[in-house]
C-alpha cells in the first residue's frame, strides 16, 4: 500500500514519528477527495486536474502508488477530454483506492 | 543527524499544505536558520520582497494555482537575485528534466530538481552545490 521506507526516511529527517506524518496525510487526502467530489459533479475539469495533481504529489511522499496511478489516470480522463462517465469511472476508482490506503493507514502500527 | 543547511535562509513554495509543512521540518531538522513558507508564484516573490534577511534557497513545486514554477523562477532574479532554486516536481522525470534546462536557460540559479519526496538525503547534495556555487 505504501513504501515503509520512505515513511521511515520522511520520519527521520523530520526527526518526528511517523504517526504523525500519517495522521497529517489521511486528513489531506480526504480533504483532497471531498473537494475532487464536489469539482467531478460539477464537471470543474480545472481543479479536477488540480486536486488530483496535489493528491498525487501528497501520495508519492509516502509511495502510495495505488493512489498515485489512480490520480494520473483521473487526469488522463480529464486531459483527454474525457466524457463525464468516463471521468466519474475515474474518480470512483480513485476514491476506492484512497479509501484502501486510508483503512491501512488506520491499521498501520507506525 | 549531519545539518547541511545549518545557517541558510529557505522559502518553501508549495501549494499543499501537507507537503509544504513536511518539507519545511524537514529543513527545519538539517539545521535552516530560517524556513518561510508561500502557497504560490506571487505569494513567494512578496515574501521574498518582504523578507529581512535574503533568502539563499528556494525550494519550489512546479505545478501550483496561480503563479506556478516556472513563471517564478523567471521572476525571481527581480526579488531574490541571489536565490538558489530546488525544484519539486511530480513531473515524469523527462518532463522535470526540459523544464529543468528551460530554467537554466532563463537565468534561474537552479540547483536541481528532484522527485518527491525530498527528504534530507535527497537536499543535501543540492544545498552542498549552493555552497559550492555551483549551482
Amino acid at each position: 500500500m505504501i513504501k515503509q521506507e520512505l515513511l521511515a526516511a520522511m520520519a527521520a529527517s523530520m526527526r518526528c514519528p511517523p504517526a504523525g506524518i500519517v495522521r497529517a496525510f489521511r486528513a489531506s487526502a480526504r480533504e483532497d477527495v471531498d473537494k475532487l467530489r464536489t469539482f467531478v459533479a460539477a464537471a470543474d475539469a480545472e481543479r479536477i486536474v488540480s486536486y488530483a495533481h496535489r493528491l498525487k504529489g501528497a501520495s508519492q511522499m509516502l509511495g502510495a502508488t495505488g493512489v498515485v496511478d489512480g490520480c494520473g489516470a483521473l487526469e488522463v480522463a480529464v486531459g483527454a477530454g474525457g466524457s463525464r462517465d468516463r471521468i466519474a469511472r475515474a474518480f470512483a476508482n480513485l476514491e476506492r483506492e484512497v479509501q484502501a490506503l486510508d483503512a491501512y493507514l488506520e491499521n498501520l502500527d507506525a | 543527524m549531519p545539518e547541511e543547511a545549518r545557517g541558510l535562509r529557505f522559502l518553501v513554495v508549495e501549494d499543499h499544505s501537507f507537503q509544504r509543512r513536511i518539507l519545511a521540518q524537514v529543513l527545519r531538522q538539517m539545521g535552516a536558520a530560517q524556513v518561510l513558507e508561500a502557497e504560490d508564484g506571487q505569494q513567494a516573490l512578496d515574501v521574498l520582497r518582504a523578507a529581512k534577511e535574503p533568502i539563499d534557497i528556494v525550494v519550489s513545486d512546479l505545478w501550483m494555482p496561480g503563479m506556478d514554477g516556472m513563471q517564478l523562477m523567471r521572476r525571481l532574479g527581480e526579488a531574490a537575485p541571489h536565490a538558489s532554486v530546488i525544484l519539486a516536481s511530480a513531473l515524469d522525470p523527462e518532463a522535470r528534466e526540459l523544464v529543468a534546462r528551460e530554467a537554466k536557460e532563463g537565468g534561474a540559479r537552479l540547483l536541481g530538481a528532484s522527485d518527491k519526496p525530498l527528504t534530507a538525503a535527497k537536499l543535501a547534495p543540492l544545498i552542498a552545490l549552493h555552497r559550492d556555487g555551483r549551482g
